[in-house]
């Protein structure tokens, strides 16, 4: 087990959902879906139990809201993203299960919360110069590419007719194999500082096998494929992360 | 303006242990928390790893290293170096590490939640312990300072520069038990300063300067 283990539940369920919502974003479905609050329930749900996740991080859990007093700290700000991510998107459950759909524009700024999100949740550990593993600019991409990756496969299964969209699956091919690059430069890196990088680079064979997927489906899509997706993706990132956290000094 | 540092003399320290000690006392340290520890180096990498200490595992404080005629044998105390841009400030979310207008960098520890954060970001390995536990002693009764820093389940907790006795006109502990007087203490600010004295006209290193902290101690080589 890793010492980190919370944060890796916050980064990999919180990441998840923010790259569900951007996916939701750019990739609408082209009719009115039968169950329209499927997606913001599940990315409420996923960035909720992230956000649980993350007080078992802490000695003193009942203390949480004391983190919000330092907006300079990767912490303080991961926390505002959640929590403003949070309620765009209990808005956006209210509307599409009252309405049937939500405004575009609310999903739109959803997305770009999220983006924020992921971005700020990989450079939280940029700032931690006493790790040297993760105190490098790859981290960034790291996370922000492998939520998006995530993201994009779990909407592959979430809606009806992503698959079907060719600029759908060529994204989902750039973007895992845009992740998986991530993880060499990654490994790259922590080999550098001497930290071990074997499941980093599984999780770098996991993701391409992922992306050879999408690419399949760009050719010919089939059901079995949302599956694979989000099996390799998750996979891929979840060995990543945990690589990632295995180089915690704590 | 005031700007508290310290300066620690390599060529005087002669690894007694006595800072690490008067640190533990005066500020009644827990069983498993130290805010100072002298390190052994078998070599003169001041910024590689700090070296072996029997506080962190190791079996005896004085081992020399290399080869006849070629022995290492040095020691490097390390505590938390107030640094002037402190990179554990900056990740601490809810500003219980704080810096005074003198430079002082602590932990007030009402307001930490025991993140981490700030272990993981401190470049210099082991400055900062987390109390994982309550706190257990050595001693069934309270020794050092009245003053001493509280000391409390789930908390981090570091070397305050003394900020309790420099408050009422006295030194840091570790400086007073210093045999060696290795160790200067003072106003960088002032070019009277017993700290400034010491640094002026010598060699220095400052630890992990990379990491762009600007410690606040200075090691005379
Ligand atoms: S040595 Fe570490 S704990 Fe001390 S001020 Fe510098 S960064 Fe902070
Ligand atoms: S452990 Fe305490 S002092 Fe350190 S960053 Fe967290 S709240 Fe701040
Ligand atoms: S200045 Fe005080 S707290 Fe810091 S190492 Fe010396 S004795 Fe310990």
């Amino acid at each position: 087990m890793i010492s980190e283990f919370p944060l890796f539940i916050f980064t990999t369920l919180g990441g998840l959902s923010a790259g569900l919502v951007m996916a939701m974003a750019a990739f609408p479905p082209a009719e009115k879906p039968e169950r329209p609050w499927l997606a913001p329930l599940t990315a409420l749900v996923l960035l909720g139990v992230g956000m649980l996740g993350v007080l078992f991080h802490l000695k003193k859990p009942a203390l949480f809201l004391l983190a919000l007093r330092n907006p300079a700290a990767g912490i303080a700000q991961e926390a505002y993203c959640g929590i403003v991510l949070g309620v765009l998107l209990l808005a956006l459950l209210v509307m599409s299960w009252r309405k049937g759909e939500a405004p575009r524009a609310l999903t739109w700024i959803a997305a770009g919360v999220s983006l924020i999100m992921a971005f700020v949740m990989g450079f939280a550990y940029v700032t931690n110069v006493g790790t040297a593993a993760w105190a490098n600019w790859t981290t960034v991409p790291l996370f922000v590419a492998g939520d998006i990756a995530m993201g994009l496969a779990l909407w592959a299964v979430l809606s009806k007719d992503a698959l079907e969209k060719r600029p759908f699956t060529l994204a989902t091919a750039v973007v895992l194999a845009v992740s998986a690059a991530t993880m060499l430069l990654t490994g790259l890196h922590f080999g550098s500082v001497g930290q071990g990088a074997a499941l980093l680079y599984a999780g770098l064979a996991v993701t391409l096998a992922g992306a050879a997927v999408a690419v399949v489906a760009a050719k010919k899509p089939a059901a079995w494929q949302a599956g694979a997706l989000i099996a390799c993706a998750l996979i891929g990132t979840c060995l990543a992360r945990w690589a990632f956290y295995a180089a915690s000094i704590i | 303006m005031t700007r508290y540092g310290m300066a620690i003399d390599l060529k005087r320290c002669v690894g007694c242990q006595a800072c690490a000690t008067a640190c533990k006392i005066a500020n009644n340290l827990p069983k498993d928390i130290v805010y100072n520890v002298v390190y052994t180096k078998t070599d003169r990498d001041w910024d590689a790893d700090f070296g072996t200490a029997v506080v962190r595992g190791a079996v005896a404080n004085d081992n020399a290293g290399g080869s006849f005629p070629n022995c290492v044998l040095e020691f490097l105390p390390v505590q938390c170096q107030h640094c002037e841009n402190p990179s554990c400030l900056r990740v601490c979310p809810t500003g219980a590490t704080q810096k005074r207008d003198d430079g002082i960098v602590w932990v007030d520890n009402e307001l930490c939640i025991g993140c981490a954060a700030c272990i993981m970001a401190c470049p210099y390995d082991g400055v900062r312990s987390m109390n994982e536990d309550e706190p257990e002693y050595y001693l069934d009764v309270t020794v050092g300072e009245y003053d001493a820093p509280a000391h409390e389940a789930g908390t981090v907790e570091k070397c305050t520069f003394c900020k309790n006795l420099i408050d009422r006109g006295e030194v840091p502990a570790c400086m007073q038990l210093c045999m060696g007087r290795a160790r200067f203490w003072g106003d960088l600010d002032d070019p009277e300063s017993a700290v400034s004295q010491a640094i002026e006209g010598r060699d220095y290193h400052k630890l992990r300067e990379g990491a762009g902290t600007d410690p606040s101690v200075y090691y005379l080589l």
